[in-house]
């Protein structure tokens, strides 16, 4: 064997080693892509299921919530009518006791009123039915006649921009948000601001004690919060939650960036403006 | 005085990829993990070795005991910058046996044949155990990447160094013989192992780019 031979030995020898490793890295990538496309239909499959669960979770509440109002309208509602004309009965029957009986009087019919709004806003009929602006105007009215806080609410005049669902989720947020508010942050004011044009956008502030969001995603009080980052996740907001401790909270949902699952947290102060 | 100039930018030329690496690296090291601070070492240390062979050359014949202080250094590196890097007991398991295979070998031909000459088994050996670890490297890169391809550092680290190691199998299985046979012969060949060590670096500088890019990226986003 000669020099040249030589050299051409090794030199091929290397060439094929090189093709060698050139097969094993083309087979490496073509793997890695297969394993890319599974997972990739692996999550959106996952997606998939996700999303129907939380559709037929909606439904099943949506069905419960539907079935409670009817049976405070149909049942509480005609209890207390009873109970009111038995009130008015003994007041003919009973000059005596007028100045009493009508106090209990004006109590049972405020207590009727409260019971009617409440089923009327449990009820998912009524809230398509009535649209969301007018919904919302109808709850912040009765959560003013509780008098658990002062309301300052704001609406454009165009027409909705969004479907029966998404009013109905919105309605739902809304209510979940305000229920947090009166349970939670101990606020005196409620500021809420919803428009239709350029795009979707509810905007619900307190002036209550705030939480550090982090912290409360972490732990296990969070079921409230989850439900409406879960909600909004489902009929297409972006959300975004604007607190910190001591300075109140400030929930946005935009429908302009929708479609994606985010939630972003933000730290800033509620003006009260 | 122009002999020297020559040889130094002969030897700028042979060594312009290392030193590519070198100055990327340099830049990107802030943002490096350890995994890759230990490759950015061990380009260092090629450096210095470089540099030290070449000096060594003035004053003596050979200097094959220092490229066979320099191959322990590497592989040790690159052995445990691959055992760092890899998940799962299996897969770390596989580098520890390739860094007990690739000692035994070293001491064992170490002591058989003198650290004098350069140790060729021990060279093929090392290849071999370096190609398959970071063959396990590359793999596991590609499937945590979901992003393009194209910008894993990983995979272009990993083909540079499949390359040099896998390719200069052939050359340095047969040094001895070829030594003996032809010296002139070995200078001549010695040309593959400077074009590979040349894409080696220039992979290794890529890598360095796209990690100091992305960090870079990141950096703009949050």
């Amino acid at each position: 064997m000669n020099s040249t031979e030589i050299v051409i030995a090794i030199v091929l020898t290397t060439l094929l080693i090189l093709l060698l490793i050139a097969g094993i890295v083309i087979s490496f990538f073509v793997t890695s892509r297969q394993s890319a496309r599974q997972r990739a239909a692996f999550a959106e499959a996952q997606l998939k299921y996700e999303r129907e669960l939380r559709l037929v979770e909606t439904e099943v509440s949506e069905h419960l919530m539907q079935k409670f109002a009817h049976e405070l309208h149909d049942n509480i509602g005609q209890l207390l009518a009873c109970i009111n004309l038995e009130v008015e009965n003994r007041k003919y029957g009973n000059p005596a006791m007028q100045a009493e009986l009508s106090l209990v009087g004006t109590y049972l019919n405020e207590a009727t009123d409260q019971l009617r709004l409440l089923s009327r806003s449990l009820n998912s009929e009524y809230v398509s039915n009535l649209g969301l602006r007018k919904a919302i105007d109808v709850e912040l009215g009765r959560q003013q006649r509780l008098g658990k806080f002062s309301v300052d609410w704001k609406s454009d005049d165009h027409p909705s921009t969004l479907d029966n669902n998404q009013e109905l989720v919105a309605f739902r947020i809304f209510q979940e948000v305000v229920h947090n508010a009166i349970r939670h942050s101990r606020a005196k004011n409620l500021k809420v601001q919803l428009t239709f044009q350029p795009s979707f956008q509810m905007q619900i502030a307190d002036d209550g004690v705030g939480f550090h969001f982090d912290d409360t995603m972490n732990s296990d009080r969070a079921s409230g919060i989850r439900n409406i980052v879960r909600r909004a996740s489902m009929a297409g907001f972006h959300c975004v939650v604007d607190t910190r401790p001591g300075f109140g909270c400030r929930y946005t949902f935009d429908a302009a960036s929708g479609n994606n699952d985010t939630t972003t947290a933000k730290a800033t102060m509620y003006n009260g403006e | 005085m122009s002999e020297t100039l020559f040889e130094i930018l002969k030897w700028m030329k042979e060594s312009g990829f290392m030193f590519l690496a070198l100055i990327t690296g340099a830049f990107a090291f802030r943002f490096f993990n350890k995994f890759y601070k230990l490759i950015f070492f061990q380009v260092v240390l090629s450096i210095v070795f470089y540099i030290g062979a070449y000096v060594i050359l003035m004053y003596q014949a050979s200097n094959h005991w220092m490229y066979n202080v320099y191959i322990f250094a590497e592989v040790m590196i690159l052995l445990y910058a691959a055992q760092l890097y890899l998940s799962g007991s299996t897969r770390k398991r596989i580098v520890l046996i390739g860094i007990i295979s690739f000692l035994s070998i070293y001491v064992i031909e170490g002591v058989t044949d003198g650290f004098s000459d350069i140790l060729n088994i021990t060279l093929v050996a090392a290849g071999l155990i370096v190609v398959v670890v970071y063959g396990m490297v590359m793999y596991s890169a590609l499937h945590q990447t979901d992003f393009d391809w194209k910008m894993s550092p990983e995979l272009w680290l990993c083909i540079g160094t499949l390359v040099y190691f896998a390719c200069n199998v052939p050359f340095i299985g047969l040094i001895h013989q070829l030594l003996r046979y032809d010296a002139k012969l070995v200078d001549s060949l010695f040309y593959i192992t400077e074009v590979l060590a040349a894409i080696r670096y220039l992979m290794v500088s890529v890598a360095f780019i796209i990690v100091w890019k992305q960090a870079a990226q990141r950096k703009l986003t949050l």
